[in-house]
């Protein structure tokens, strides 16, 4: 078992079970959407992109973008939550329909490139059977 | 102003190349970003976990507001006082003062953040401290140099004394370079600035072709490559590389054995120079045909070295030649055939008898042993012909003092004939036929480049009568007969001409060498001119100017502009 492979199969699957986490609900509505969890998924997502880095092979180019493109989806989603709460004097509860429905909808792509990530992990892992 | 990439062919098989195979790449470790992701994947994510960890705890600690509300920093406010707290910049309590708890926990963030970015800093010091990270980037570095070179360029291996010596003279024509060298030392007198043109320099063994295509192998603007290492394998090995990898470039190499010369030419090589093998032949035209000799040397000299004098022929005889290494073997083949007789002495012994010889060749492989003995014969003697063998210009001075009638410097002669061969290879063509002229020709064409361009040795320069090089000569020749002399007429005035003597003439692919000025010009011929640096810019302005060779064919001064070319009937066709 190599330690550095579970520590990466962790982060990259982490980061997919909590956005998922985050997006399931109904789309407007604030309450089916915790916060906390979306911040989580924010910095789960950011240590999986660190550890993507740095790998020259054709796998590990699309791993990173993948990676990078549900990390920014996540920032986005967390920027204009904070917009809408904070910076509109909102209660978290009392966020429109509109708005909350535009948050979750970011976060839903970075699922999309959470997803990609994930099969990705498992075509390598089954590669890697077959060679070995 | 950009260059077009000279024309080659691409990739011709040889007899010896039978498959067309792409260069290798420059040592694919060498990507210093890759190196840095790497390095800092742990020290990120531990700062990255550290920060994620003080954030979350701080929204969780209890607070309240100005009123005295129960109220919790939501994660941005956290996000923000961290940002502000861990980066030291210390904004204070927002939006409201903070509870015990939350100072506490803030104390507890501050410590353990400032462990995380002293871990990732240190990191990244370590990394750039690094000599691989260091090695990888000043490769990266010297790559970018090279591909970016958009101009043609000559590749030298090995900058030695000789390397150094051909590096400052092409550097002084204003030729692109780069260098090879296995010794950091060697190139780290390129920093001192002495050349004018920044010159990469490679540190590697020129024995790798991946060193060979860092520095611009498989450029196209690759022009050349000059294998001058002091090691006669490596050259070959060079040699080797450039005629199975890019045949259609042009390798000369230096070679000091004949079974490394002989290898090299099985390889195609353009030219090897040996330069022991080379003097002999120097040394037995000096005695035999000093007019060619003093003409050659002069040719071959950097350009306007003032002309030296005429020394005196000397007849064969017995000569002694005091050496220690192969040296001896190769100077006396040449002198026997010379007619002379040859008697090899050991260097390390005192000479023999002097009387009735003639010359003596002080050959050994230490320099100041050459000039005591040289200084020995010359008491015993001094009517006896030295020549000196030198291995560096150190012992200059001393040996223009004691001015031997002939001075062997390997590096010089070898530096020398490389650079005459790279310069202009057409050039190179002229010397070897000059080489074998006897004293009635050299006379000739030394008294006429004397009085056409001075006493300083001249440059040379190809002119091909084509549109793009010549396209006021292309004009006047559709109409018009133009001779050899005439084109070399000065533009201004057209009573003197200008300070050129045409050495080759090349048309059909046939070589005429020093043709006579009534030659009649066609287009595609292709002339090489000896002169001063302004007689050929002077001569530019008579290729590009329909006007100016109207003048200097006819004497007449054609209007130059549009207008008034259109509105005189006698220049209609011009």
């Amino acid at each position: 078992m190599n330690s550095e492979k579970v520590v990466f199969g962790f982060f990259v699957l982490l980061a997919a079970t909590l956005n998922f986490g985050y997006v399931t609900g109904d789309i407007d509505n604030p309450l089916h959407h915790n916060a906390l969890e979306l911040y989580a998924a924010v910095v789960v997502n950011l240590i999986a992109t660190v550890l993507k880095l740095g790998d020259r092979t054709q796998m590990g180019a699309v791993h990173l973008a993948s990676s990078l493109v549900a990390s920014i989806q996540l920032l986005l989603a967390a920027g204009s939550w904070i917009w809408e709460t904070q910076g509109l004097g909102v209660a978290a509860a009392d966020v429109a329909p509109h708005a909350m429905s535009g948050v979750v909808s970011l976060a839903l792509g970075a699922l999309l490139a959470n997803i990609v990530s994930v099969v990705l992990m498992v075509i390598e892992t089954a590669n890697f059977r077959r060679r070995a | 102003m950009p260059h077009r990439a000279p024309f080659r062919a691409r990739s011709p098989r040889t007899t010896l190349r039978r498959v067309n195979v792409r260069l290798p790449e420059a040592s694919p470790s060498a990507d210093a970003l890759f190196i840095l992701m790497r390095r800092m994947r742990g020290p990120l994510v531990v700062l990255l976990i550290i920060f994620a960890v003080d954030v979350f705890g701080l929204s969780l600690m209890p607070g309240t507001d100005l009123a005295g509300n129960p109220h919790r920093l939501t994660i941005f406010d956290a996000f923000y006082v961290m940002s502000y707290t861990a980066t030291t910049i210390g904004f204070g309590e927002l939006p409201y003062p903070f509870s015990t708890a939350q100072r506490m926990w803030i104390t507890f963030s501050i410590y353990s953040s400032v462990i995380g970015w002293a871990y990732a800093i240190g990191a990244m010091f370590n990394l750039f401290q690094d000599r691989a990270f260091q090695e990888a980037l000043r490769q990266q570095r010297l790559a970018g140099q090279v591909r970016r070179l958009r101009e043609p360029f000559l590749i030298i291996a090995g900058f030695g004394q000789m390397g150094q010596r051909i590096a400052e003279t092409l550097d002084a024509q204003g030729r692109r370079l780069v260098v090879i060298d296995s010794d950091g030392h060697a190139l780290g007198s390129l920093e001192g600035g002495k050349l004018s043109i920044d010159v990469p320099g490679i540190d590697g063994d020129a024995r790798d072709p991946r060193i060979l295509t860092l520095a611009g192998l498989s450029h196209p603007f690759c022009e050349g490559v000059l294998a001058m290492t002091h090691d006669d394998s490596a050259n070959l090995a060079v040699v080797m590389a450039v005629q199975l990898l890019r045949p259609e470039v042009p390798v000369y190499a230096r070679a000091n054995d004949r079974t490394a010369a002989a290898a090299m030419r099985d390889f195609g090589v353009d030219g090897v120079i040996n330069p022991f093998d080379r003097f002999g032949e120097y040394l037995a035209m000096r005695l035999q045909r000093p007019t060619t000799y003093q003409l050659v040397t002069w040719l071959l000299a950097p350009y306007r070295t003032p002309l030296g004098a005429r020394q005196a022929a000397v007849p064969p005889g017995r000569w002694i030649v005091a050496s220690d290494d192969r040296f001896a073997g190769e100077i006396s083949e040449d002198l026997r055939l010379a007619g002379s007789t040859i008697e090899v002495v050991d260097s390390a012994r005192e000479l023999p008898d002097l009387t009735g010889v003639v010359g003596l060749v002080a050959g050994s492989a230490d320099e100041s042993r050459n000039l005591a003995l040289a200084a020995h014969a010359r008491l015993l003697n001094p009517s006896i012909f030295v020549s000196v063998r030198a291995g560096s210009e150190a012992l200059q001075p001393l040996l223009a003092a004691f001015a031997p009638d002939s001075v062997f410097i390997p590096s010089r002669l070898t530096a020398e004939e490389a650079i005459a061969r790279v310069v202009t290879p057409d050039f190179w063509a002229f010397f070897l036929f000059a080489f074998k002229q006897d004293e009635e020709w050299s006379q000739a064409l030394l008294e006429r480049l004397v009085e056409r361009q001075g006493t300083g040795s001249p440059a040379s320069r190809r002119l091909t009568l084509d549109a793009e090089h010549a396209p006021g000569v292309m004009k006047w020749l559709t109409h018009h007969q133009l001779a050899l002399g005439d084109l070399l007429r000065h533009p201004n005035d057209r009573d003197h001409p200008l300070g050129l003597v045409p050495l080759i003439l090349t048309r059909h692919g046939h070589d005429v060498f020093v043709p006579g000025d009534e030659v009649d010009l066609q287009v595609g011929d292709e002339i090489v001119v000896a002169g001063q640096d302004e007689a050929l810019d002077s001569l530019d302005h008579t290729l590009f100017h329909p006007g100016a060779v109207e003048y200097v064919a006819t004497g007449v001064v054609a209007p130059e502009t549009w207008l008034f070319r259109k509105l005189s009937p006698r220049v209609q066709d011009v």
